[in-house]
């Protein structure tokens, strides 16, 4: 592939683990035929995304053991007659989007802006969340590079929520272009274009 | 942040770079690019800054599950696979 010949550097040099989801097709394909440990495995993950989409997109911790909840019981149901097991991922991130916004939408006096993640207005979004504990910080760790990542979670919880979704599922969860504008039901030209203005916006705010 | 901090003509590469990194940008552009990184002092900075900021928002978006948490799901799934063994 020429690509990954002319390329100089992997993208994330840092970090040793795959590319996260990569195995779906083999785990799905393994529980839709009565794989109890791939079954059993499965079921954990999608909870986990359901967890991390919460707490970092949706930005309410107690709505988190719900969502994870729905995420289960849908992937359950989902998993016995899955056809084409390279759309599960896609079908799991939309299915705990969806599930986010409804608890959103449960919340009555909730101001209507925190929907923002399908929200297009310039000024949608930006209460959110990305709220990780400085626990996983090494303790050794030099103090101005756990500034450096303070002050960028910070940056990341005031992005627009239509920003931020895009950033955690591109980058974070590692979903390619295509997955993300299905999950989120936009273009990929929008797609690119929110990761493009996020990243100005990150840039901004920590050259600042 | 490696490096000094990008100056003002480069600002119009960001797109770009981003897409870059995140492996979306096919030939020519992709060579075309390189070519200019190769050449950009400006734009190469931007690059590692871009990397290294790409990395830790990864970081950052990935939380550990907390054990408490990691357990109840382990029973959800359980209890849920229980139930179904006993309805067939
Ligand atoms: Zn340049």
């Amino acid at each position: 592939m020429p690509r990954s010949v002319t390329r100089r550097q992997k993208p994330h040099p840092s970090s040793d683990e795959p590319s996260p989801g990569s195995d779906y097709p083999d785990l799905v394909k393994a529980a839709s035929t009565g794989d109890a440990a791939a079954l059993d495995a499965l079921l954990l993950r999608a909870q986990e995304v359901a967890y991390r989409f919460s707490l970092t997109v949706c930005g309410h911790a107690e709505d988190a053991e719900d969502v994870m909840q729905e995420a289960l019981i849908k992937t359950y149901q989902h998993v016995e007659g899955i056809r084409e097991p390279a759309a599960f991922r896609g079908w799991l991130y939309r299915t705990v989007k969806n599930a986010c916004l409804m608890r959103r939408r449960l919340r009555r006096h909730e101001p209507r802006h925190l929907l923002s993640i399908e929200d297009d207005r310039p000024d949608g979004g930006g209460a959110g969340g990305w709220p990780v504990a400085d626990a996983a910080i090494p303790a050794d760790e030099a103090l101005s590079r756990s500034a450096e990542r303070r002050r960028l979670r910070e940056a990341l919880s005031r992005l627009p929520g239509r920003y931020r979704v895009v950033v955690f599922l591109r980058q974070v969860e590692g979903l390619s272009t295509r997955e993300v504008a299905g999950v989120l039901g936009i273009s990929e030209a929008s797609v690119k274009m929110r990761l493009h203005r996020a990243h100005g916006l990150l840039r901004r705010e920590m050259s600042a | 942040m490696s490096g000094p901090p990008a100056t003002r003509p480069c600002e119009g590469h960001l797109a770009e770079l981003v897409d870059y990194i995140d492996g979306d940008l096919a030939p020519p552009a992709l060579e075309a690019l390189e070519a200019h990184i190769e050449a950009c002092t400006c734009c190469s900075a931007l690059e590692r800054e871009l990397r290294e900021r790409i990395g830790l928002v990864k970081q950052a978006g990935r939380p550990e599950v907390p054990g408490d948490v990691r357990a109840r799901a382990r029973a959800r799934v359980q209890a849920l696979l229980a139930e179904a063994r006993r309805a067939r």
